[in-house]
């Protein structure tokens, strides 16, 4: 309806579906796709067609270890946040391959041009309310941006942890330890003990005042503890951390986790706030 | 073989599974994302390592389609095409650029024009591609040599239409016509189109 006649550059619409323009050509016709409803239209058709083609060609295994490779990344990189999604229009399929935003119409504003002095006015003091509201959005999008950011590298930061305690727990000669408050309790904290050190996972500890410190005790069959490492536990902290080391932590029988007052491990555990027994 | 009706039933329930997963990964899921490249990354990674003949390089640009996916999900979106499609017009684009940048030392394959048949067994998704696959094979083995050579120089080399011109020493309006028609008679075995384009412009 809105074009009577068809485009006559549906042959261009092919061409750039294929990616087979000359960089020129393809800069113009970024600028006509987004106007012109049949172009779009062969785009996205010759996109199924061409996409069919694709995976036509006969399916091949990946190496294994890029899906492993993707999984990794995905994990460290944080995503754009969703509230500018939301602001943002529809984009071509390019992606990252070049394709800069799509440029939707603009509406055409000729009233303004004809627009008398008060009414002029107080479009200034409308446009004048918008910039404050946009300019406050946009510092508190940044805002919100920034602490989303922060949030996500601490979340990369924890998992990239745990990857490391998984790995840890499939070498051999490594013990592991469920620490609770009280027998049958939920573990507030996990420990893995190798040959040479323990790596410590605080899961429900509270975060310590910063002149206390948490130790972690090592008791062998009868004898007495002895303190392996001491530890703070922080709001949004590493989670994941690795406690002292001992020649012979995978030894223990047991493991306890107590909280001292000032920054050292005294001689015996004061205030014992966690333990469990030690399993290989 | 199976029913045209049951095919398009698979692609709508397939298109609706991806659709859930995509909007999964926009919630920050990440083995959403995990999904869907065991659904589609097999597709991908055989359409990019038939154009880049390089492992490595291959390797790079499908795992770069996934990550800038994941970056920013609303790159995709939903209501316009299925994710297969989006998928394999992403990494097509990417693996174009790709041999494009490593210039000389690039080696383009030109497409043999029989391809043996390897279906995948398991998900809905493969069984459909092989289906489809298949006719599209079929397909391209009818079209008439000056098409196919035009459509795959562009397609699978990695070739602009001016250099496919140059290449095959015809004028560039014959190339492309000559893409234009192979490619309408590769449109009536695909299927129907199933995006939603025509309800926005």
């Amino acid at each position: 309806m809105s074009t009577p006649q068809p485009c006559p550059h549906t042959e261009q619409a092919v061409a750039w579906a294929l990616h087979a323009l000359e960089p020129d050509e393809e800069e113009a016709f970024r600028r006509h796709l987004p106007g012109c409803a049949d172009c779009r239209a062969t785009e996205a058709e010759t996109e199924e067609i061409l996409a069919a083609l694709g995976g036509a060609v006969p399916v091949d295994e990946p190496p294994p270890r890029l899906r492993d490779r993707i999984l990794d990344e995905a994990a460290r990189t944080p995503q754009v946040p969703q509230a500018r999604l939301a602001a943002r229009e529809s984009r071509g399929p390019g992606g990252g391959a070049g394709n800069g935003p799509s440029r939707g119409v603009p509406p055409r504003r000729r009233a303004a041009r004809r627009g008398r002095p008060r009414l002029r006015a107080r479009r200034v003091a409308a446009l004048a309310t918008a910039a404050v509201v946009a300019v406050a959005a946009i510092v508190g999008l940044s805002g919100y941006a920034a602490a989303l950011k922060s949030e996500r590298d601490s979340e990369a930061a924890r998992a990239q942890g745990m990857v490391t305690l998984v790995r840890q727990l499939a070498t051999p000669g490594t013990a592991h330890a469920f620490l609770a408050s009280s027998a049958g309790g939920a573990a507030v904290a996990a420990v893995v003990v190798t040959r040479t050190q323990q790596t410590l996972m605080p899961v429900g500890l509270p975060a310590n005042a910063r002149d206390h410190v948490y130790v972690l005790w090592g008791l062998p069959g009868g004898g007495t503890p002895t303190p392996l490492g001491t530890f703070d536990v922080r709001d949004g902290g590493p989670g994941v951390q690795s406690v002292g080391s001992s020649p012979d932590g995978a030894g223990f029988a047991q493991f306890a986790i107590s909280l001292e007052p000032g920054r050292a491990a005294p001689a015996s555990p004061s205030d014992v706030v966690a333990s469990g027994r030690a399993e290989i | 073989m199976a029913d045209v009706a049951d095919e398009a039933g698979a692609r709508s329930a397939a298109r609706a599974v991806d659709a859930g997963l995509a909007a999964r990964v926009r919630a920050g899921d990440g083995s959403a994302l995990i999904e869907l490249y065991d659904r589609h990354g097999r597709s991908a990674w055989a359409l990019v390592r038939r154009i880049c003949a390089d492992e490595r390089l291959a390797a790079d640009v499908v795992q770069e389609a996934f990550l800038a996916f994941w970056r920013d999900p609303g790159t995709y979106d939903a209501g316009r095409r299925a994710f297969s499609t989006w998928l394999l017009t992403v990494v097509h684009h990417r693996a174009v650029d790709a041999v494009r940048r490593e210039g000389g030392i690039r080696r383009r394959t030109v497409p043999a024009e029989a391809a043996e048949d390897t279906t995948v067994p398991g998900a809905d998704q493969q069984a459909l591609g092989a289906v489809v696959a298949g006719r599209v094979r079929t397909a391209l083995g009818r079209l008439p040599r000056e098409e196919w050579q035009a459509l795959a120089l562009a397609y699978f080399g990695g070739y602009t239409q001016r250099e496919v011109a140059a290449l095959t020493g015809v004028p560039l309006g014959t190339v492309k016509s000559r893409t234009f028609t192979g490619l309408a008679r590769l449109r009536s075995v695909v299927g129907p189109v199933t995006g939603s384009e025509g309800a926005g412009g």
